[in-house]
């Protein structure tokens, strides 16, 4: 079963029913934004295969349970955001920006995590210029943590619109838009994790 | 404002980025010598071929130009989208328009400098190139801020002039603009100004960018045609254009 | 099922396969680096298409747009493991 549609631009003939989730033009900057992030992932494996001992020593400075603690905040911060656009597009929406809220507050843990993560390693005096393996991680996760500001700030702003009075199908199509672009920071993250913090 | 006008305008976006490349492979600058080149090897690299690298130079100062009719004409256009009296992302545009004429011409300056006097100190002429190629690289707020106000503008304009996706991909390029920005930090890898995402990717959508916008002007002044006037006045319902999909 | 408790299963197992990744991130051994790897990108590349499909919505949408998506998923994957084990120093 499949989330409720709304009326709106009706599926192509060759695809009849199905519809763009979102606004459309959202999969332009998804879609541009996941395959910059595969060009990092793949240099950075390519690195990490020229100089593996190096890669494998520096990993080891990571703490992958604050990392693992980060991935499980942002899944369940997509959870929340799921149920909210689903409650929204299926005329309900009271009661989903407290959903929103709590997503928000997820994403806020993961800043937070990140924050303690790195004043950690810069107290380890480790930063952008200590090496390969530490260049690519600050540099990587640091553009992923501006994703997750600028999504904090779009939550943030579906809040603001769900709670208003007047609520149409334009609101509503912006909340699932705005959720999208969530859940690619989520799923960025789900890869950074595996590639910095699992592969040794 | 006829249409040839807004036409030429429209091209001389495109025209800028096909005088560019070329411009950029004659000065030498295409791929870019290796921050970790010593100072003997960069005056070796500026005292090499100084004809044709300094007739690059002049051509780059002239090709440089070229976006300000471009960026104007954007501005144009974002007035017309977000309609009424002030329009600040205009304005926006066209500072970012004017950052982007002098992102160009700065660096040009500096390489010009470096390849006057080719007898001179190693020491020195590797200065002018790193004071070349650190704001060639490193310049993004030209480009981004261009990119934020067309994107906003699209994406929250009252009277439709372009497709919505052409906002998220400006929003989009306004974040690949910005990897340059941090090459100060780094000499080598991919983050260095030679590196393959500080350089290589941001120049491929650099060039893109001008040529998309370019198309999308150009198809803009036919479909405004009748508009314009209208458009620019009017602070009414908000007007759907053709090219709204 | 409702699709809020389809997408509530989704996240369980999500944690579930982060949980799972975290285990074999702990015990790689020397000799099967390789392996490892592959799991472990492999493992990351499903919940990136778990999400893709059921909180993105793509399951739904048209078949375009899931084709390249999950194409996406598809080459990532490959390529990162490819250059897992082809890249020596």
């Amino acid at each position: 079963m499949t989330l409720l549609r709304r009326s709106g631009a009706p599926g192509t003939s060759a695809d009849p029913g199905r519809k763009v989730p979102g606004e459309e033009g959202i999969w332009v900057f998804v879609l541009g934004d996941m395959t910059v992030f595969a060009l990092f992932f793949a240099t950075f494996m390519y690195s990490r295969g020229k100089n593996h001992a190096v890669f494998a020593r520096d990993h080891a400075e990571l703490h992958v349970s604050l990392g693992t603690v980060n991935t499980v905040l942002l899944l369940s911060s997509s959870l929340l955001v799921v149920l909210a656009v689903q409650r929204v597009l299926g005329g309900r929406h009271a009661g989903a920006w407290q959903l929103i809220a709590g997503a928000l507050c997820c994403g806020a843990g993961f800043v937070v995590v990140k924050a303690v993560e790195w004043t950690q390693l810069f107290a380890a005096r480790k930063g952008v210029g200590s090496g390969e393996f530490f260049s690519y991680y600050f540099m990587f996760t640091g553009i992923h943590l501006m994703h997750v500001l600028i999504g904090l700030a779009v939550l943030s702003r579906l809040i603001v619109v769900i709670r208003r009075a007047e609520f149409t199908d334009k609101q509503a199509r912006l909340c699932e838009t705005g959720g999208i672009f969530w859940h690619m920071v989520d799923l960025l993250w789900v890869v950074l994790f595996a590639l910095f913090y699992l592969v040794r | 404002m006829t249409q040839g006008i807004q036409k030429t305008m429209a091209v001389s976006g495109a025209v800028f980025v096909l005088l560019l490349f070329p411009a950029i492979i004659m000065t030498g600058l295409l791929p870019p010598i290796s921050p970790m080149r010593t100072a003997d090897e960069i005056a070796r690299f500026w005292s090499t071929n100084t004809g044709l690298k300094r007739l690059g130079l002049v051509i780059l100062l002239a090709a440089a130009g070229l976006q300000a009719p471009f960026g104007a004409l954007m501005a144009i256009r974002i007035r017309q989208m977000e309609g009424g009296r002030y329009s600040p992302l205009a304005y926006t545009q066209l500072v970012g328009t004017g950052l982007a004429v002098v992102a160009i011409i700065m660096p040009t300056f500096a390489f010009a400098a470096a390849s006057y006097r080719p007898e001179r100190d190693p020491q020195i002429t590797q200065a002018l190139n790193d004071l070349g190629w650190l704001p060639f690289v490193m310049n993004w707020p030209a480009a981004t801020i261009q990119c934020l106000a067309i994107g906003f503008a699209i994406l929250g304009a009252t009277h439709a002039i372009w497709p919505r996706w052409l906002g998220y991909f400006n929003l989009w390029c306004a974040f690949i603009f910005a990897a340059g920005g941090l090459v100060v930090l780094f000499k080598d890898g991919v983050f260095a100004w030679n590196g393959l995402l500080a350089f290589w990717m941001v120049a491929v959508f650099f060039g893109l960018w001008f040529l998309i916008m370019a198309w999308q002007l150009w198809v803009s002044v036919a479909a405004l045609e009748g508009d314009s006037v209208a458009l620019a006045m009017s602070e009414n319902e908000p007007a759907r254009s053709p090219l709204q999909r | 099922m409702t699709a809020t408790r389809r997408v509530t299963l989704v996240w369980v197992l999500l944690l579930a396969l982060t949980f799972g990744s975290f285990l074999v991130g702990v015990e790689q051994g020397a000799g099967f680096a390789s392996v490892g790897a592959a799991i472990i990108v492999g493992i990351a590349m499903l919940k990136v298409r778990l999400i893709g499909l059921h909180f993105m919505d793509v399951r739904a949408a048209p078949r375009a747009l899931r084709a390249l998506f999950e194409g996406y998923v598809l080459v990532v994957f490959v390529v990162l493991v490819a250059l897992d084990i082809f890249v020596k120093p």
